[in-house]
């Protein structure tokens, strides 16, 4: 009878399936139970070799990542693009070649101190190692971190304080670069200064000025020594026009404000 | 009668006949290829955007990371994907592709996303009228009036929907691996999938991941959801038995487990909730060292709550089925 | 009176029924006997359902005995069942499957019934033309032919059928009344419920009559209706004649038509003129020689079963009926 096979291979099927699903669930709930952790050997066969010239004319293409906080993240930007992609778009243009964002890794709030811990991950060390190209904005939170609040009073804002906080974090600037330079000695790194974000607060213009002179001052000791380091500087674009340039957060540049450091960077690569 | 088995026979013959399996192997046909040509899209995007995983393993972890910081994001989502990140970075640490686009990686992600939801449906719909639907075709008169006591005849039943359940089980899994294989390839059983990871609040603890085939994780994560399935169809069941009508039994069945599923998403501000067996049906999330839906539920407390469940179920289901009177 | 083994198959001994705080059966007591028909009659809602479904263990009684065969049908369903073959109301069987998978199906649920007897079934009932059709596509008659195949697969010695003409045409009743008293020949007991008196009439040996939850009266069919059979209708030319000469009888009352409880169906067929005794119907031909004798012609003379309420009336007079 035709029902009386298919009825013995259902059953079959179904008994068999059944009997594997159980063994799974057995070594399922033993697996969960008793990990058997192990040190595990990563697999280095095929490690990331940093490109071999840092001439951009040598290549055929360009990768580039980015690094570093929220203006590399584009924060303040409707558009999303913030300055990474503007530069990687321009620069494409500009030099009549495919150029490609490897990773934007670019967090919202990240310090500099914070910062060297995440270059020991893996991920920024790929992304590092392979990119011709690295987009780097890191300082405004260690020094500015409770302006976003609007709290100007507290003692973090006098001026003393800051200055030893510049000098602090400037330490971690420095490591960052090193750190970088020693992952892919082939890559340009640009680093975009500073600008003063409290330039429209009467109160508070005068001690942002100074503030941001002596980091970008300090960044600069540091980047000239090297060639393949560029410091691209922001802080007179915003003191000039700072409320056209500045989101309405009072901290972030907008569009407009993005594109104009993406120009910067644009002109400080390929002149 | 001595033996069981004529009478599993014949439950099975209804089952095959009323062609509820078939209809099951073909909304599988239909849904995995939409799956799989979305999945499709997505590793075609990658690879246009980013070099290779590393970086959009990376991408993905930055992006997490961003959204923690935004205040928008509920805290709970914040604690999964603070956990998420780890796990990722461990992957990437070790320079382990988490889901290389392959036949068999697809069946895995598709599986585990489908346990709580997608594969309890399916159960439930050969289970919720096993009892029912002899009710409200009025056969039931002829089955309880053979000479065979009631309580095999429940057990027939219970015996074909479990052969039953693993059957839709393994053929989710097969007609996945072969639909999905079509357009990733029939790769990727040796692949290593870590497991083990323990979490503590949100921090996840490394010291117990290891790797292990992909293929034995897929038979780990078949057995877990197997046992979740299992605990469904024996709920259906019951509900089959309680309820005339098979509509509404499949509609009580079917609004447990959606709750659930909604449940699962916002429960931590409702502790008490975890005692719900709709809660603790995604097993799956302690092989993968997924967090839990609500903080200190863990294998041993998740298979203890659904065991309870079941066994409630299976005693009121025997008691009812053997005492009832069948008035109409 | 046809001839009778003494051997009670099917025992019902004070059997009570509460569902909820309301006592469907009061107590019901009865035997059926190996090669009669047994007769169950009661209109709807009599408690003949609850009763029937008791007899096959799909409701437990509160109290009281069921014994088929000797075996307790509660404690021991496996045992006694197995000699037990019903209908249930409806013949339901599974419409996604064949006749013959049905067959099957039922088959596996009992010892000793394999692919010979079904096919043995088939032939009894004369389904084999169609038996390998989805029943689905059966008519009623087919399906009720199909639930007897199914009752008889298991040989059994008690065949219960629950209202069996039910949908059938006037053909079909015929064919089941024969066909029922062929397995009684056989020796099979049958049960058969029905709340027309005419077919129990027609086809049983035997009737318990049931109201209420009660059981009024078990006995010979013949007796039972000829206790409340005394009713004859006259169609006399010249009418007023045969009145006086009826009228003369002692043994012989004239009745008013307004006055009795016959069959709406039955009084339509009566002229105006017609005459209604209630006597004796074993005095008609004596009558109808006196007729003839002083010149009265005599068109018809008819005799009338009582109708069911009317057995019931004549049962529970003195009672009041709720």
């Amino acid at each position: 009878m035709k029902s009386n096979i298919v009825w013995r291979w259902t059953a079959m099927a179904g008994i068999v399936s059944t009997l594997l699903l159980v063994v799974g669930f057995g070594y399922g709930v033993n697996d969960i139970l008793n990990p058997q952790g192990m040190e595990l050997s990563v697999d280095t066969s095929t490690p990331k070799q940093p490109p071999a010239t840092s001439d951009f004319a040598a290549k055929t293409s360009i990768q580039v990542a980015s690094i570093g906080d929220s203006l590399t993240r584009g924060t303040g930007d409707p558009s999303g693009e913030g300055y990474v992609r503007k530069v990687v778009k321009q620069l494409s243009v500009k030099l009549d070649k495919p150029v490609k964002l490897l990773n934007n890794l670019g967090i919202n709030g990240l310090r500099a101190d914070q910062l060297v811990h995440k270059l020991d991950e893996q991920g920024f060390k790929n992304a590092i190692t392979e990119a011709d190209l690295i987009l780097l904005t890191i300082g405004g939170n260690d020094i500015f971190n409770s302006a976003l609040d609007g709290d100007f009073t507290s003692q973090s804002f006098e001026l003393d304080t800051l200055l030893d906080k510049v000098d602090e974090s400037s330490k971690d600037l420095k490591k960052i670069l090193l750190q970088i330079d020693e992952l892919n000695p082939n890559a340009k790194i640009v680093y975009i200064g500073l600008y003063n974000p409290l330039a429209d607060i009467q109160s508070m213009r005068q001690i942002g000025d100074t503030v941001v002179q002596r980091w970008n001052n300090l960044a600069a000791a540091t980047i000239n020594k090297h060639p393949n380091m560029t410091l691209v500087p922001t802080a007179d674009l915003f003191q000039a026009a700072l409320p056209s340039y500045i989101s309405s957060d009072h901290f972030h540049p907008n569009a407009l404000g993005y594109e104009q450091i993406a120009y910067r960077v644009i002109q400080g690569l390929a002149p | 009668m001595n033996s069981i088995l004529p009478l599993v026979q014949n439950e099975t013959i209804k089952m095959i006949k009323k062609k509820r399996f078939l209809v099951i192997v073909l909304i599988l046909l239909v849904l995995i290829p939409i799956f799989t040509y979305a999945q499709m899209k997505v590793a075609q995007n990658n690879r246009e955007k980013f070099k290779d995983w590393r970086h959009t393993l990376q991408q993905q972890i930055t992006d997490n990371e961003n959204s923690l910081a935004s205040d928008r994001v509920p805290d709970e989502w914040k604690k999964y994907r603070k956990i998420m990140v780890q796990q990722w970075q461990y992957y990437l640490d070790h320079d382990v592709d988490p889901s290389t686009p392959n036949g068999v990686t697809f069946v895995r992600s598709f599986m585990e996303n489908s346990s709580s939801l997608f594969i309890p449906l399916m159960v439930m719909a050969v289970a919720s009228d096993i009892v029912s639907s002899e009710r409200t075709s009025g056969t039931i008169k002829m089955l309880l009036t053979r000479p065979v006591r009631r309580w095999r005849i429940l057990l027939s039943k219970l015996l074909t929907l479990t052969l039953f359940v693993g059957l839709i089980i393994l053929t989710t899994f097969v007609l996945c691996y072969l639909i999905a294989g079509l357009v990733f390839g029939y790769g990727g059983w040796d692949q290593p999938i870590f497991t083990g990871f323990q979490i503590n609040g949100v921090e996840v603890d490394n010291s117990a991941v290891h790797p292990v085939p992909q293929w034995l994780y897929l038979v780990m994560q078949g057995g877990l959801i197997w046992f979740s399935s299992m605990v469904v169809a024996i709920l259906a069941f019951m509900i089959s038995v309680l309820v005339r009508s098979t509509a509404a039994s499949i509609v009580t069945m079917m609004a447990a487990l959606i709750a659930g599923s909604l449940l699962t998403n916002m429960a931590s501000s409702w502790p008490s909730a975890k005692f719900l067996f709709m809660v603790n049906l995604q097993l799956t999330t302690y092989l993968a060292g997924s967090p839990p839906p609500i903080e200190g539920m863990n294998l041993i407390f998740s298979l203890m709550i659904l065991s309870i469940w079941a066994l409630a179920a299976l005693f009121v289901s025997f008691r009812v089925f053997t005492k009832q009177d069948i008035l109409n | 009176m046809r001839d009778r083994e003494d051997s009670i198959v099917l025992k019902v001994d004070q059997v009570k029924k509460r569902i909820g705080k309301k006592w469907i059966i009061h107590g019901v007591s009865f035997d059926v006997r190996a090669g009669e028909i047994f007769g169950f009659l009661g209109p709807n809602g009599s408690g003949k359902t609850t009763t029937i479904r008791m007899l096959v263990d799909l409701i437990k009684p509160t109290s009281g005995q069921i014994e088929v065969c000797g075996y307790n049908v509660n404690k021991d369903p496996e045992q006694a069942l197995q000699h037990v073959g019903c209908i249930v109301e409806n013949p339901e069987v599974y419409n996604y499957l064949t006749g013959w998978e049905n067959l099957e199906h039922f088959a596996r649920m009992q010892p000793h019934v394999d692919q010979t007897r079904i096919q043995e079934v088939v032939d009894i009932v004369r389904l084999d033309q169609r038996i390998h059709d989805k029943v689905k596509t059966y008519s009623l008659g087919m399906r009720q032919r199909l639930g007897i195949a199914q009752a008889l697969l298991g040989r059994p010695k008690l065949l219960i059928l629950d209202e069996p003409t039910n949908g059938l045409d006037p053909k079909g009743i015929k064919e089941l009344r024969t066909f029922i008293r062929e397995l009684a020949d056989q020796g099979m007991a049958l049960f058969v419920s029905s709340h027309l008196l005419t077919e129990i009439q027609l086809m049983c040996d035997r009737v318990a009559i049931i109201s209420h939850g009660r059981v009024l009266a078990v006995g010979d069919v013949e007796d039972l209706i000829e206790e409340g059979s005394n009713y004859v209708v006259w169609q006399l030319e010249p009418a007023h004649k045969g009145r006086e000469l009826l009228h003369a009888e002692k043994d012989v009352e004239i009745v008013n038509i307004a006055d009795i409880n016959i069959d709406e169906a039955m009084l339509a067929g009566i002229d105006q003129d017609a005459i209604i005794t209630q006597m004796n119907s074993d005095r008609t031909s004596d009558l109808i020689r006196k007729m003839v004798a002083s010149g009265v012609q005599v068109h018809t003379v008819q005799k009338m079963n009582p109708t069911l309420e009317q057995l019931f009336l004549r049962m529970t007079e003195g009672e009041s009926i709720e």
